[in-house]
């Protein structure tokens, strides 16, 4: 809470600060673009929890609401000047978190919980700034962003650059990303005091997580109605990239005092992601809109993966649109899965995370997009209003509902 | 099945160059400045794309954010 009010502190000095150079000249009016209000509820279900080795409940709730707030300004050369704050606070209560510290009573033998972990909240401001050059049609730009949940911290910062070509019909542009991230170790509760958990860290540690990614892109416009953008992620992380309260359990071996064979999570400390994705647009008609999108992922865990995504708006009249859409997944297991009491002891890396296994996943919704410039339900700065709903069902039982509401305010 | 893909990946990408020689100007791109046309996430995206980001292997190539944060719940 203490940070959160000291966020808001820091947008609104930010903010007066701004409206003081406002006053200073007129051709350096900073002013505010607009501002963005997103409130999510997620909810979700499923049986394959990896925090208990691959078996159990994966029932998961999260409330996520982030604001965000625009201002630009044009310098004496028409220049535009972008700054951006960002602010998000998700609270979630995840009942296979709430098994970490699952225990077996000494006295009946039964397990029972005793855990803390069983809800937290997210915290994650950011900050951005864009500069954009109206005769050399350059943009550079940069940003900083923080996110701190009750074990993991991180730190994050970007650089980007974009030039328009081809009178404006062709954009290239580049952003590198670093993911700076800090993880306080918890172990599940049977593995905290033993001496050989197989595990490089003890509860309480700090392990870093770093991220290093090179995102490029390129977007050509094909003709009036058509346009696409061709998108490369190259990704690389090292660290501690296993998640150690997640529970892998062995065909073989005796390992800790309740005689289960049992160990943390153990993954390789890096991994190379390479991304590649193609988006399509064609605005087919007057009132209908094809907005689609493929990509293909491989990494060096050996996972691949291809995602199709194809949503089809239909303008009911130029303000109002209803969009609804659908997306195919599919992914082969990553090298070290295997499910619940599968894995040998003689296994260098090792994971029940069925999040990592081989699935597929379908998921559909429908989008309401109301655009107004005079306002909308009588709120004069009300621009936008958008309402989106997702079902999302993979075929290893795993199934989520997703419902998000967004407002544009200029 | 990976060089398949691939294949098909970069014929289209050929085919996009070809085509992208034709010039459409400022006044024509009424249809293409549609916010419905926007080549990337919708901003209402925000939250689904970071579940997505958690409950599947593949994450980035889209657009949108590609690291930070644990991913664990």
């Amino acid at each position: 809470m203490k940070k959160v009010v000291l966020t808001v502190a820091t947008v609104l000095l930010m903010l007066s600060g701004a409206k003081a150079q406002t006053d200073s000249t007129k051709y350096r009016k900073l002013k505010v673009d607009e501002i963005n209000f997103v409130s999510s509820y997620y909810s979700q279900t499923g049986d394959h929890s990896a925090v208990t080795g691959g078996v159990g409940t994966e029932k998961l709730t999260d409330f996520g609401n982030s604001i965000d707030l625009h201002l630009i300004r044009y310098d004496k050369r028409l220049n535009k000047h972008s700054l951006s704050f960002e602010l998000g606070i998700d609270t979630y209560s995840s009942a296979s978190s709430d098994n970490i510290d699952k225990v077996k009573n000494p006295a009946s033998g039964n397990m029972h919980i005793t855990s803390a972990s069983r809800s937290d909240a997210r915290f994650s401001p950011a900050a951005s700034y864009l500069f954009e050059n109206v005769e050399k049609k350059y943009s550079l730009g940069g940003g900083l962003s923080f996110s701190q949940e009750f074990d993991y911290t991180s730190l994050g910062g970007n650089v980007l650059f974009a030039q328009l070509l081809n009178q404006g019909n062709t954009e290239l542009s580049a952003k590198a990303s670093v993911f700076l991230d800090h993880w306080k170790i918890i172990l599940p509760v049977e593995l905290r005091d033993q001496e050989n958990n197989g595990f490089k860290y003890k509860q309480g540690d700090s392990a870093p997580r770093n991220s290093y990614n090179l995102a490029l892109s390129w977007s050509q416009v094909i003709n009036k109605e058509l346009q696409m953008a061709l998108l490369a992620d190259i990704g690389y992380q090292t660290g501690q990239l296993g998640t150690a309260y997640q529970r892998v359990y062995f065909k073989d071996g005796d390992t800790n005092a309740d005689n289960d064979p049992v160990f943390s999570e153990k993954m390789p400390d890096h991994r190379f992601k390479l991304p590649v994705g193609l988006r399509l647009n064609y605005f087919m008609s007057d009132h209908f809109i094809l907005r689609s999108f493929y990509r293909y992922y491989h990494d060096s865990w050996g996972l691949n993966a291809h995602t199709v995504e194809l949503e089809l708006p239909y303008k009911v009249t130029p303000f109002l649109s209803i969009a609804p859409f659908y997306r195919f997944y599919s992914q082969n297991r990553v090298k070290y899965f295997k499910p619940y009491g599968e894995h040998l002891l003689t296994d260098e890396y090792y994971t029940s995370d069925y999040d990592l296994s081989k699935f597929k996943s379908n998921m559909f919704g429908v989008n309401f997009r109301l655009v107004s410039g005079d306002g909308i339900l009588g709120i004069k700065p009300l621009n936008t209003l958008e309402l989106r709903y997702n079902y999302y069902d993979r075929n290893d039982g795993l199934k989520s509902h997703l419902v998000t509401l967004a407002l544009k305010f200029k | 099945m990976m060089k398949y893909w691939f294949w098909i990946f970069w014929l289209s990408m050929t085919l996009f160059m070809t085509c992208s020689c034709s010039s459409v100007k400022p006044y024509q791109k009424a249809k293409l400045n549609d916010a419905e046309m926007a080549l990337a996430p919708r901003g209402i995206e925000k939250f689904q794309n970071n579940f997505l980001m958690y409950r599947e292997g593949a994450t980035g190539g889209n657009g949108g954010r590609t690291g930070g944060g644990c991913g664990c719940n």
